[in-house]
Formats: C-alpha cells, structure tokens, sequence
C-alpha cells in the first residue's frame, strides 16, 4: 500500500549514500581540524592569545570555517540531490521498492547527516581540548555546535529547495549562488547609490542590514561577530521551511518532468533584469568613481545594461543567436524601469533630498554620529551594549530642539554647506577653541538626523557639513539645550541597576609600570581584568557616574570637542553589565563573555567633579592622586 | 496479473498514450512490440510507478502501483537505459540489493554470475552496454520477483547470452510462475519465447493475441502486416 509515513527513510539507501560520498564529511573534518584544533594542540599561545585563536574559531569568524559551513552543504546539497534531475537515477530510483518521501528523506537526510558528522567530531575534540583553555567553557563548545548545525541547515535547505525548481546541478549551482549573493549585492548597489548620488543620505539603513542578514555568512564577514540567537532561529526556521517546500515539490512534482526546468519564463526574466541591474551599476559606479562625470556614467550604464543582458541570455539560451523581437522587448521594459530608478536615484526628480518635515509633523529627532568625534566624547564613552542595558542615542521629543534639528537641518540645506557630488568640495577650517582657549581647526562635520514622525515613518538624513560659524553656533545651541544635555548622560542612557560592577584603570605611566610588575602585559586579559579598582558598590558606581555626568554638561561642542584638542587620559572606568545565560556557569567563561558588553567611560584631566569624586572616595590613585 | 485499462497520456499536448489496454495473465509471458516511439517504455514506466497516467488505470495483483512498497517488492523492472551508483562494483550494487529485496537469493546470484562470466569486483561504469544489462538482469532475478518487466532486454546483447537470459526467465516462470512483461521489437525472439503478443503503434493497443491462437501464422508477418511492412517491401 501506499507508504504515508512523512518521515519514513530507506536505510540501505543511506547506508550507501554514506559509502559513496564519505570523502565530503573526512575533507571536512580535516580542514577543520588544521585550522580549528591543531594550533591548541601544538601550543599556538607561542605565537598568539590561544583563548583568542578558540574564541575566533567558536564563534565561527575564520575564513576557513565560514568557507567549510558554507561550500560544504550547497556542494553536498547538489551531489545528493542529483536524483531530482538524472532521468535515469530517478528511474532507477523508483522501480525499487520505496516511496517517493522515502527516497526524498533518505537523501535529504544523508546528504544533511555527511555535512554534521564533521561538527560533532570537532564538538567532541573541542570538549577534550578546551581545558587548556582559559576564559573558554564548554558552554561556548555547544553554542558553536549549534551555530554550525543551523548554518549549514539554512545554506542545504536553500540548496534543495532550489534543486527541486531547476532542471540539472549546473543551474542547481549557479541558482542557488544568485539567490545567496544577488539580493544583498543589489541592495548593497541600491545603497551605494545613495550614498554616491543622494545628498543626505543615511547610510546603513535598516534594509541593507537585512540585506546583509538574509546570508548568515555575509552577516558574520559584516558584523564580525557570531550569531545571535534570535538570528540562529530565524535561518533554522528558514532552512526548515526550504527543506519542507522542496519536498513538497518534489512529492507533486511529475517525474517525468525530471531534467526539466520548473522556473517560470516570467522568473527568468526577472533573474535577467536582476543581472542586468547590477552590470548596469558595475559599469555605472566605476565610471563615476573614476570620472565623476555625469554623462559619462549614463552611458557606462546603458553599456552595462547590454552587457550583461547579453551574457544572461547566452547562458539561458546556450546559444549566441540572442536578437530577437522578445529580446528586445525585454530590453525595453528593462530601459524604462532603469530610467525611472535613476531619474529617482541620481537626478532627484521627486526632491527627496530637499524636504525636511514641519515641526508638528514629528514626534521625536534622534542626533547620533554628531560631529565627528564628538558624540563619542559628548556622551563621554564607547562600546556597544544590548538594548536590555540601556540606549544611548539621545531622542529629543520637547518642541525645544525639535526646533533647534529643524533650524540646523533647513540651514544646511538652504545654504548647501555639505559635500556633494556636483559641487567643489574644497573648504577652509574653522576655529575652534578648547577649555584652554587653544585653538583647533575644523574643516567638515558629520550628522545624522532621524525625525520619527507622528505617522509612524521616519526620515533619517545624514550630511558631511562644511562648517561656518553660524552652523557651529546651531550645532552649539542643539547640543547645549536642555533636553540633549540630559539625554546625553550616562546615568540616563544606561540602566544603573544592571551594572555588576565597574573597574577604574590608570593610564599613566607610572601605572604602567605597576602592570608590567603585577601582570603579563602580553596578555590583554589580564591588562584589562588587573584594573586598579573594581567597585560593587551600587551607591558608589552611581555617585562617581553622575561626577563624570557633571563634567560632561560644564562644557558645549567648542570646548568639548575632544577629538580635536584631546586631553590627557588619566584612567578609564569600564562598566560590566550583569549576564545571565544558561551554560555559563563557570565564572571564567561568564566574565569573558561580560566583557563583550562592557562601555568604556574616559578620565581626562578636564573631569574635575569626576577626580574630585575619586579622591575623596579613596580612589584618588587610580587618577593619579596619591 | 497486470491489467491496464484505458491508459491515455500526453506530454505537452501530445497524445503518447491513447486508450491503451493491456492484461498480462499470472505465471505467462506477454511481449510488447512496436516500433521507435510507438509507447511501449512509456507503458514500462506507468508499470514502474514513474509516471502516473492522464487517464486510466494500472494495476498489478488489482493493486495500484505508485508510491506501493510493497507491490514494488515484488515486480522488478529492469529499463532500457541502466543506472547503477557511481564508482560501483556488481558485488557492491548486490550488496544494496540484498538490504532492499526481502526475497533476495544469493544461490542463484552466484550461480548467475558464474554462467554469464561476470567479474563482480570490476567498476560498473568499465562495462559494455551488453554487460551491462547482464549484470541488472542478474540482480532482477536474485531478487526472486513476482513479476518481471524488461524493457528492451535483448538490446546488445550477444546470441549466447540472450539464450541464458531466456533460459533464466522461462525456468522461474516455469518454476515459480513468475509473471514476465517484455517490450521488444525482435519478433523472432518473441516467437520463441512468449505465451501472449501485443502490438502498439502510436500509443494504441492494434494487436493482441495468444500465440497458440495464431499458429501457424509467425508473429513476424503479423507485426509487418499491422506496421506497414509491406509498402516498405512495394
């Protein structure tokens, strides 16, 4: 009878599946033991940090690794999935005495078992060799196992489910490469021209971190960090769905349409403009980089466009006889969805750039990136902390400085102080003077500006400002208002209640010397966490904050502008937050992992309320004061 | 018993199949006949699970075929283009065989083996066409099916060997009435060999008969006879 078993496998199939391919789990393996295990083994700490080499290796940053979870699931992905285009395998296949969920699971779940095998032997090595680590637990062992496994589920999913729409392994391949590298390549293009071309424009939005999202690789290469755990779900469930859908087509598939394509005429016309749009900006974007000529560009752009929809055609059509009416007609579509996206893009025919929204309009202004170097200094320390401890981009909501963003946004635009694509970008330098009076000079500014409006939508601007005195003054008033300065406080941007403790270190030479006696300086663990001071205190931590806060409010964006007249640094405070994970039980592990969070808050020798505060706390040494 | 009713199938418009019929008796041998293109791998592959028709129905032993394991256990169809995994051995391809077939007989494979002078270590992929369809008919037959579907079976083959072939199918049909399907466009062999003929020309049953019916006249007249033979003679 009919086998409805949906999970039902073939286990001779497997077992030979296992026989024929089990050079693809031993390469694996084998790679990963080189780059991942063999320099614990043969004491790389000779060369660099060995907790630092584990670390990289657990959150998967190697190249190596990124490769290995990459390649080795598409590959197998394609080689298993064969079956789905060979007539005669397929034949073969199902005048044996097995179903076709049977057959569909067996290699699905051999081809999945063969990426794995090589993570779970690398698992278990990792658990042999990672006493020797220090900072490192089994905890982070697991989590890169799970990592690993829900990468290459996404990536195989993806490919299986592409090899169940195309006709052979060729299109297999290069279909799943497009639908891997395509889409955050065109958004990545849409981005840069905006950048290139659009007066204002934010850079980084939301859709291009998406973009770089949709590829859990690309994700790691960008942000260069592993993966989150909500992101690890989202491509599971992404991986899971993939899988799910291929076999579905496979089950209604009819297989004497093996070998054919199942793609739609309509898709590959889609996937020929998609290809066409990036030849176009290839040679569009070059051509403006090199020449920054305007017509130049256009007509790189149009020889882009042929290119590339040449190449596209030969391949589909494996013919060079590509000039027919419905290539033409194809290019004309093509040429007016191109002309509108660059009259939008490049002319600015809608005036995008030019508005800016009426007060009433908006119901907050967030001022981040303001003034290089300054916000940084402005809000007075760096890192980067998760939502849960705190956010530190100001929003101004009082009608106050909702008006000073306006005024200093519509003087920007109506006087076209900033760098643009058709205009010299040549200016002269501004003074300005620090607490000192000494003077520093300043030729051009950043800021961003996000107005979230009353509707919901939001308009993020960002200029380069060339700088002016009345400009300087707009930036001094916004920065100095009322609601800014309280924003912009520490003790207001971060959570208090979630500090587990802070660490105040010296910087000055003497104490150098101190760590060179007490600590392997070689070793920036034990620099970091060989602070002169480590407070618990609640009421302590938040007295010396709120000092440094005062600080930070005595002075405006002439004389705080620490990345142009920097001070001298006496110490720095780093803030740890509290972490509570599961699996990191072991206090080594659950202090490193603390660190990745910790802001960094800086003493100079201008913070007069913050050394006063350490002194008469008794820990006037680590600024110096005996 | 294989029983096909009223089997229609198109492909993009065209009719392969029209209103084929075909009814295989238990324990016999039936030879499917025609021309290039005329239908008969398309019915092996509706018997094969492989395709399901338009319209009609396909049973074997009243039971419907597709996605069946268990009828499936029992009919081994060997096709006209052979597949066996890459880099395989005969000796791994039995290995697999033996995990799949319930009924599998390793007495009469390596008696089989011997007969056709197989080398069963050798990679598959060095083998000749003929060789080729010797070593899946020796898999089929260990596998001791109820039925036996072959589609174009004698295909490069050498006279002796296609006289083990026949020896192999007429013992176990003989034996243990299995039930034998075979498309063919040798009229002589199927002469010799099948209890039933049918002829099928563009995808429609013209001729079926039981050959004991039709002595004296040879099943090559007749097949030349409903074919045109003779304007290609004129």
């Amino acid at each position: 009878m009919e086998n409805r078993n949906y999970f039902s496998f073939c286990k001779p199939l497997i077992k030979e599946c296992f026989k024929m391919y089990w050079y693809i789990p031993a390469l694996s393996f084998v790679l990963y033991f080189f780059v991942g295990i063999f320099p614990i083994l043969s004491n790389l700490s000779e060369t660099m940090p060995l907790q630092e080499h584990v670390w990289t290796s657990l959150k998967n940053l190697r190249l190596v690794y990124m490769l290995l979870m990459c390649v080795v699931p598409i590959g197998t992905a394609i080689i298993m999935m064969g079956f789905l285009h060979k007539s005669s395998k397929a034949l073969m296949l199902h005048v044996q005495p097995l179903s076709k969920n049977r057959i569909f699971n067996s290699y699905y779940i051999s081809g999945l078992a063969l990426c794995v095998i090589p993570i779970l032997l690398m698992t278990v090595l990792y658990a042999l060799v990672i006493p020797k680590v220090e900072t490192v637990g089994f905890g982070a062992v697991a989590n890169w196992m799970l990592v690993s496994f829900v990468v290459i589920t996404f990536f195989y999913g993806i490919t299986v489910l592409i090899g169940s729409l195309t006709g052979n392994s060729t299109m297999n391949f290069l279909m799943t490469g497009a639908m891997l590298l395509v889409i955050p390549i065109i958004l990545v293009i849409i981005n840069t021209y905006g950048q290139t071309f659009i007066v204002g424009y934010y850079e980084m939005p939301q859709w291009v971190l998406l973009a770089v999202n949709s590829n859990p690789i690309l994700a790691m290469m960008f942000y260069y960090e592993g993966i989150k755990s909500k992101a690890c779900v989202l491509y599971l469930l992404i991986g899971i769905i993939a899988s799910a859908l291929a076999r579905l087509i496979y089950k209604t598939r009819k297989l004497e349409l093996i070998g054919n394509s199942m793609l739609s005429e309509t898709f590959e016309e889609v996937c020929t403009y998609l290809f066409a749009f990036v030849g176009m900006s290839i040679f569009g974007l070059l051509t403006w980089a090199f020449s920054s000529s305007i017509v130049l560009t256009v007509l790189a752009m149009i020889v882009g466009t042929l290119f590339a929809f040449a190449i596209v055609k030969i391949i589909m059509n494996r013919s060079i006889k590509i000039v027919n009416k419905k290539l033409i007609r194809s290019l004309l579509i093509y040429f007016a969805m191109a002309t509108v996206f660059v009259a939008v893009v490049v002319f600015d025919i809608t005036g995008m750039t030019s508005r800016v929204p009426v007060a009433n309009e908006i119901e907050s202004v967030e001022i981040t990136n303001i003034v290089s170097g300054y916000e940084e200094t402005s809000l007075g320390f760096s890192g980067s902390i998760p939502e849960e401890f705190g956010d530190i981009n100001p929003v101004l909501s009082s009608p106050e400085s909702i008006e000073l963003a306006l005024k200093l946004h519509n003087y920007i635009l109506e006087n076209k102080i900033y760098t643009d694509i058709y205009q010299d970008s040549t200016y002269s330098d501004v003074a300005l003077y620090d607490v000192f009076g000494s003077e520093a000079y300043v030729g051009s500014e950043f800021i961003n500006l996000r107005y979230n409006l009353k509707n919901g939508q939001h308009i993020n601007r960002s200029y380069e400002i060339i700088l002016d005195d009345q400009v300087i003054q707009l930036i001094e008033d916004l920065l100095t208002c009322e609601e800014y300065k309280e924003n912009r406080k520490i003790t207001s941007c971060i959570d208090l209640e979630k500090i587990s403790h802070i660490e105040i270190a010296g910087v000055n030479d003497s104490y150098e010397e101190y760590y060179d006696e007490h600590y392997d300086t070689e070793n920036q663990y034990a620099l970091n966490s060989g602070s002169m001071a480590v407070i618990e205190n609640p009421a302590m931590i938040k007295k010396i904050l709120t000092a440094w806060d005062e600080d930070m409010n005595k002075w405006g964006y002439k004389e705080n502008n620490r990345s142009l007249t920097p001070y001298d640094e006496l110490a720095y405070i780093d803030i740890i937050f509290k972490i509570e994970k599961a699996g990191s039980s072991k206090k080594k592990e659950s202090n490193a992992e603390a660190r990745e969070y910790a802001l960094t808050v800086y003493i100079t020798e201008i913070d007069e309320y913050t050394i006063d505060c350490l002194v008469k706390s008794g820990y006037g040494q680590t600024v110096g004061v005996k | 018993m294989i029983k096909i009713e009223n089997l229609c199938k198109a492909y993009d418009g065209t009719k392969v199949l029209d209103n084929f019929s075909l009814s295989v008796p238990k324990g016999s041998v039936y030879g499917l006949m025609g021309l290039n293109g005329a239908g008969k791998t398309t019915v092996i592959k509706h018997l094969a699970g492989f395709i399901t028709q338009d319209q009609g129905t396909i049973t074997i032993d009243n039971q419907p075929i597709v996605d069946n394991e268990e009828l499936k256990a029992r009919v081994l169809i060997i096709p006209d283009e052979v597949f066996f995994f890459r880099g395989y051995s005969l000796k791994n391809m039995m290995g697999y065989y033996k995990n799949i077939y319930k009924n599998w007989n390793e007495e009469t494979f390596e008696a089989m083996i011997k007969d056709f002078g197989i080398d069963i270590t050798k990679n598959l992929r060095k083998f000749s066409k003929g060789m080729i369809k010797q070593a899946a008919f020796c898999l089929a037959m260990a596998a001791t099916p109820d039925y036996l579907i072959l589609d174009e079976p004698i295909d490069g083959l050498d006279p002796i060997a296609r006289r083990k072939l026949w020896h192999y199918i007429m013992g176990d049909v003989a034996e243990r009435q299995m039930t034998v399907l075979i498309s063919s466009h040798n009229a002589r062999e199927m002469e010799d060999a099948c209890d039933y003929i049918g002829i099928i020309a563009k995808g429609k049953m013209i001729f079926e008969g039981c050959l004991l019916d039709l002595m004296p006249t040879s099943i090559e007249q007749i097949f030349i006879e409903k074919l045109g033979g003779e304007e290609i003679g004129e």
